[in-house]
């Protein structure tokens, strides 16, 4: 981040005008109590001040009232800018990255005929360049991956959720133990709580938690890769992988889940983080229905 | 073929519905409240659905293969080095 000067400039002569700006009343109850004891004298009755000295120690005090409200006000409006320039600096990056990952869908869209490896690639892009952008955001350690339904065609109980795709930082989640646990939608109360959203045609089709290890009634079934029980993160946001708008209001479709956590508590907002999940969530949508669409060679 | 999803091992807020190859249709379930089975069939059959699509354990043991190959070949530089000032401020959480 470069240094502003001109901005820094701005905030000094918007101080010095604002530090001024004081309620009359303040600057004469306070300043003028050292030039009235020398013009009226009483000063020099009362604590042996010769008028001239009065007079010096009421200038004193306004220079140094002024000077507490220049310091204060420029301390307020620095930190005010930034605030801003950290707040633009970090979602205009993710507003970057995220260019990036929609021009692998736009670049995977367009190439012709069924390339499995630049879906993947893709997906394993958008994993990556998701968590740098929480990681910014919420300024901890975030994981992303995407979970996908899986199963053999004739034993449907048995479909679960397995993952397709982990950013690079978190293989390490990924081992035998983990994999060998169904990962069932009722088994775990943030798809649960997703999937009933995309069966109501909610809006908002996310699950937040920003403290997992202390939510009672949370189910999850990682859980059992872990000692003790408790998760490697305490904050979670679950999106299905559904479509942002859809014609047919009877049917809602879910091609899995994006999940994103991070190792603190209370990382997510309602607000920013979930929309940038949602529109994440849109175009890996549209990659996987293409994925079927080459594949079945039909418009699923 | 009775999967019914429940929230919190409580109340069943979905079942399936039907399945077609690669779809799974789930319907929500409504309160009886009196209602008759009628009654509640003709409400059940107008709420919408959802459909889950599942993809095969050999679709996806390939994906996955690919993701292997594809993991040894890529680099993903960002995230793994953190400059000394990202560490002090992560560290100082500023």
């Amino acid at each position: 981040m470069e240094f502003n000067k001109k901005e820094i400039y701005r905030i000094i002569i918007y101080s010095l005008n604002q530090a001024r700006k004081w309620s009359i009343w303040k600057w004469l109850l306070l300043s003028s109590i050292g030039a009235l004891s020398g013009t009226l004298q009483f000063g020099e009755k009362f604590f042996n001040l010769e008028p001239k000295r009065s007079i010096l120690y009421a200038i004193i005090v306004i220079i140094f009232l002024y000077s507490i409200r220049f310091f204060l006000i420029f301390f307020k409006e620095s930190l005010k800018y930034y605030h801003e320039v950290y707040k633009n600096s970090t979602y205009g990056d993710a507003i970057i990255i995220l260019k990036d990952c929609f021009a692998e869908i736009h670049y995977y869209r367009k190439t012709d005929g069924f390339q499995e490896d630049e879906f993947v690639k893709s997906m394993m892009i958008f994993c990556n360049n998701l968590k740098t952008i929480f990681d910014k955001i919420t300024n901890s350690n975030c994981s992303v991956s995407i979970k996908v339904p899986v199963g053999h065609e004739k034993v449907i109980e048995n479909t679960v959720l397995r993952n397709l795709t982990r950013d690079n930082s978190h293989k390490t989640r990924d081992t035998e133990e983990y994999s060998k646990i169904k990962h069932t939608i009722n088994g775990n109360t943030a798809f649960n709580n997703t999937f009933n959203k995309v069966i109501t045609n909610n809006s908002q089709k996310f699950y937040i938690n920003n403290s997992v290890n202390k939510t009672e009634e949370y189910l999850n079934t990682s859980k059992e890769c872990y000692k003790n029980g408790i998760l490697p993160y305490n904050s979670e946001l679950v999106h299905s992988i559904s479509p942002q708008k859809t014609k047919d209001a009877l049917n809602f479709d879910c091609h899995g889940f994006l999940c994103v956590d991070s190792d603190v508590e209370d990382a997510f907002d309602k607000k920013y983080c979930t929309s940038i999940v949602e529109g994440v969530c849109d175009g890996i949508y549209d990659l996987i229905l293409e994925l079927n669409k080459n594949k079945n060679g039909i418009n699923d | 073929m009775a999967l019914t999803i429940k929230a919190n091992n409580e109340k069943p807020l979905f079942e399936l519905k039907e399945s077609k190859n690669d779809k799974l249709i789930y319907k929500r379930v409504v309160k009886k409240n009196g209602n008759s089975k009628k009654e509640i069939q003709r409400r059940v059959n107008n709420l919408p659905t959802a459909t889950v699509h599942v993809m095969s354990e050999d679709d996806f043991n390939r994906l996955k293969n690919i993701e292997l190959e594809l993991r040894q070949k890529m680099r993903f530089t960002i995230d793994d080095k953190k400059s000394l000032k990202d560490r002090i401020l992560t560290f100082l959480e500023i």
